[in-house]
């Protein structure tokens, strides 16, 4: 079903209870899950950079401040300008000193990101290139 | 029995690479976050993410989920491919229509369309038409009024076999 642009998700979440309860006995099926979406689409498209390629991800590992909870940030198509160049991790660990990187770090940790079960992530623990088949 | 929300909604940023494959990062906040606390904080992710990524960000979705805690069992023989067609006319002269999986046979007629005069198919239509709900068509056009409903059969995937 779609709903008007604008429409909050308490509205919506009231409409879907009323028609979940209007078609339980239409159906022999049984109700298991709702879900609510909001979409956003890009408006125009910007082009993709030559030579992009989804497969070469970032992953960012983030911790709660406690340590106690970790969870994945992955990146498709992670610029190579974001990798550390010289020593051991060259090519592969993400520079967490760029001012971009370090940039997209604060932006995760400020915003009110979680891991699934809701726990908030409070420090970045490690971020490198991930290793994919291309 | 009930809809019980999931501990955190899901963010899912979405990309395009030059080959025009498609990829994602997905992000979860708290449930009861605000839907309009989350679209701020997915502009700011989406536009710190394009600095760091060669892909372009093609847009990004926000979803809440609902699962049933103790689900009743369906009936037996219930089919999800055997469905309810119901087609609606809209305000702007177009149609918009949704389906109702494993449609009980008591609101059929023998030639498989919808009984427009069975009680509950006009409960349906009166809370679908009426106002009582908030949903339209995908472009925004409210429901006016039920142009057709039928019963129609989808194809059974390996994971809808018996």
């Amino acid at each position: 079903m779609k709903a008007p642009l604008g429409t909050t998700y308490a509205v919506l979440d009231a409409s879907a209870t009323a028609l979940a309860s209007i078609i339980a006995p239409l159906t022999s099926a049984t109700l298991i899950r709702q879900r609510i979406i909001f979409k956003s689409v890009a408006v125009p498209r910007d082009a993709a950079e030559i030579g992009s390629l989804i497969k070469r991800r970032g992953v960012f590992y983030f911790a709660s401040d406690s340590d106690e909870f970790v969870t994945l940030v992955e990146v498709p198509g992670i610029s190579e300008d974001m990798l550390v160049t010289e020593g051991n991790g060259a090519g592969v660990l993400i520079d967490l000193t760029n001012g971009y990187i370090s940039s997209l770090i604060a932006t995760i940790i400020e915003t009110p990101i979680t891991d699934p079960f809701g726990n908030i992530m409070g420090h970045i623990l490690a971020a490198y290139r991930q290793s994919r088949v291309q | 029995m009930a809809l019980v929300n999931q501990p955190a909604g899901k963010l899912t940023i979405h990309y395009r690479d030059a080959s025009g494959s498609k990829g994602s990062t997905d992000f979860h906040f708290p449930y009861a976050t605000l839907t309009s606390v989350v679209v701020t904080a997915a502009d700011l992710l989406s536009a710190a993410l394009n600095a760091v990524s060669d892909c372009a960000i093609d847009g990004y979705t926000i979803s809440y989920t609902k699962t049933e805690d103790t689900p009743a069992a369906p009936a037996a023989g219930s089919r999800v491919e055997e469905k309810g067609k119901f087609i609606y006319r809209t305000a702007n002269a177009r149609t918009s229509l949704f389906t109702i999986p494993a449609i009980v046979d008591t609101v059929l007629e023998q030639n498989g369309a919808v009984d427009l005069g069975n009680a509950l198919i006009i409960a349906l239509n009166s809370a679908v038409v009426g106002g009582d709900l908030v949903f339209c068509a995908a472009d925004g056009s409210d429901l006016t009024a039920i142009l057709d409903a039928y019963q129609v059969f989808t194809r059974t995937t390996k994971n809808q076999r018996p």
